[in-house]
């Protein structure tokens, strides 16, 4: 009996020092996570005699929450950056996730000729990088007269590779009978898509809409490359270039920072079930 | 409207009438007519903006190109391409910087996603929490590391509490760190997208193979490097990819933290690209070397894609 206790006690503590440990690790690399933000949103609060103090302080000496209107006040086109990088966020996001879905479903549930190479041809677009295609789609754009107008953010983000590959495969596994049964009904394939394939796919285009809106409100490079004028832009052109200008008052760059990150966070906090899911499948992209 | 006539469909959905098939089935050109309308938007858009772009980027690096006057300009932007000491330096510090990021990343991420497949409890709030840098602009994270990383700032003082000399250093201003400094800035915010992805991968892998493992004898290292490791094999070469990808064309944090300097220590492909074209108006360089870039990146994929096709059969 005795040695069947001890043999039962000893791999129980071990396993408890064990799991000690592994929560010691992941609380350290959490707070080696957050620091940055934490010390980002602290020194928003500060003075911009005290951000630029040496050595520098943890919490503010004197708290100044005025530095957020101050903000407001300097920039008078903050409200319009965040105003902008809304709109093109939701409208990228609404029709990448419709034309990919359109897509998908011609290439998981329709037969056509050259369904096989036009597939491939979307496929091997993964492979070609932003900084080829960036300057001949500025001077085709340039040509349309479209530089420094919405459109020309929109349109080449508003069918994905990606998203395509991800409503192709989801709708692939939609059972064939759910099809059959609208077919018998008398519905049209755009009725079927509709009304049948698109309720089914929710989840995938949920996680579809969620890395559009991200990407879109994040994206720096093309924005920056298209939208010259000040109102048009988006809020990290409209951050980058504030940062620039004020390059000695961190702590207005850094209350800018914050406007610029609470939404993506609140997102992120209502969708985070949808978001480990579709991080998991597609690696974020 | 006639088929609804036959009594209870569903229980003979698997005898097909001969004649009910016919009327049925549409035409087929006309079912090819729909999927191209399906199609239209992505073919505009990918099409368009992809391969007609790099069509164009074809056609213009063979020309002199300000935006506004085009001329014949035949090899000789591949030339200067090639012969180009920025273009080197980029190329350098881009290897350089997707070496350490993705070999950097991908352990972090891992090691995070096994500690995190152990524990007990409490795997939700770590992730988000983890989560966090990534979903942040690059834009912000450049700005919010830009100061951690200003002489004195907190990179400094945390540093200088072990190495007192190095408390008022630039870790920005001097060309040994500022790309390192970029480097940390990348780790921190992108290491968590691709804990999730192998999070996800640790959980594919069935119980059994453990169990199975245990009553053999191996646990806890071996069981980790014999069965956990080979398992994840696909996933490891999926991070790598998207890693390699994603650093080849980092952009962002150059703009916002070094601007290319000092002395050129961060200058990357994309931000000299970019320079090239959008400030100093060589247009036709500029395409040169995206397609120089590009034929890179393609054949390190072609390569990528080779193991991973040989790891999916497990």
């Amino acid at each position: 009996m005795a040695t069947a206790v001890a043999m039962g006690k000893t791999p129980a503590r071990g396993l408890a020092i064990r799991q000690i440990l592994l929560y010691v690790g992941l609380i350290l690399f959490g707070v080696l996570t957050l620091s940055p933000f934490i010390l980002s949103i602290l020194g928003a609060f500060k003075s911009t005699v005290e951000i630029g103090a040496y050595p520098p302080t943890f919490l503010p000496q004197v708290w100044h929450p005025d530095n957020f209107i101050q903000v407001w006040k300097l920039f008078p086109l903050f409200p319009r950056w965040f105003l902008n990088s809304l709109g093109l966020s939701v409208t990228v996001m609404v029709l990448n996730v419709l034309f990919c879905a359109m897509a998908g479903y011609a290439f998981s549930r329709l037969e056509f000729p050259g369904r096989n190479i036009l597939f491939l041809a979307v496929l091997a677009t993964l492979m070609i990088p932003l900084q080829v295609t960036m300057v001949p789609k500025f001077i085709m754009l340039a040509r349309l007269h479209l530089v420094n107008t919405y459109p020309a953010v929109i349109l080449p983000n508003v069918s994905t590779a990606a998203g395509i590959f991800l409503m192709t495969q989801f709708m692939k596994a939609i059972p064939k009978e759910l099809e059959e049964a609208a077919r018998i009904d008398g519905a049209g394939k755009f009725t079927t898509f509709w009304r049948v394939i698109l309720p089914l796919s929710v989840p995938a285009m949920t996680a579809l809409a969620i890395f559009s809106f991200q990407g879109q409100w994040n994206d720096f490079l093309w924005p920056l490359i298209v939208l010259t004028s000040p109102h048009l832009w988006t809020l990290p052109l409209g951050l980058a270039g504030f940062s620039t200008e004020y390059v000695s008052n961190t702590n207005w760059v850094l209350v800018g920072s914050i406007f610029t990150t609470i939404p993506m966070a609140i997102l992120v906090f209502v969708f985070q079930r949808y978001i480990v899911k579709s991080v998991a499948t597609t690696g974020g992209k | 409207m006639a088929i609804d006539v036959r009594p209870k469909v569903g229980a003979q959905a698997k005898v097909p009438t001969g004649g009910g098939t016919r009327l049925k089935r549409p035409r087929p050109y006309r079912e090819w007519l729909t999927s191209y309308v399906f199609l239209i938007p992505a073919i505009i858009v990918i099409g368009g903006f992809t391969f007609v772009a790099m069509g164009v980027a074809l056609f213009l690096s063979f020309f002199k190109y300000d935006l506004f006057t085009l001329q014949w300009n035949d090899i000789h932007n591949y030339i200067k391409a090639v012969g180009n000491a920025d273009f080197h330096k980029a190329m350098l510090n881009v290897v350089y910087y997707m070496l350490v990021v993705v070999t950097l990343q991908t352990i972090l991420a891992l090691t995070i996603a096994l500690v995190l497949d152990r524990i007990m409890a409490g795997r939700g709030v770590f992730r988000t929490v983890y989560y966090l840098p990534a979903i942040t602009s690059s834009v912000v994270m450049g700005l919010i590391f830009s100061w951690l990383f200003t002489p004195g700032g907190w990179v400094g003082t945390a540093v200088g509490g072990v190495f007192p000399g190095l408390r008022n250093f630039g870790w920005l201003l001097d060309p040994g760190t500022a790309l390192p400094a970029i480097m940390t800035t990348t780790i921190w915010s992108t290491a968590a997208t691709f804990m999730i992805v192998f999070v996800s991968g640790l959980q594919d892998i069935p119980a059994q193979l453990y169990e199975a493992a245990r009553i053999d004898g191996a646990v806890g290292w071996r069981s980790l490097w014999n069965i956990t490791l080979p398992l994840l094999r696909p996933t490891i070469f999926l991070v790598t990819v998207l890693g390699t990808i994603g650093t080849l064309q980092v952009f962002d944090q150059v703009y916002v933290m070094t601007n290319g300097g000092p002395l050129k220590s961060t200058l990357t492909p994309v931000f000299l690209i970019y320079t090239e074209a959008f400030r100093d108006y060589s247009v036709g360089l500029a395409c040169a070397e995206a397609f120089i870039l590009f034929l890179i990146i393609f054949t390190f994929t072609l390569i990528q894609r080779r193991f991973i096709d040989t790891t999916i059969e497990y």
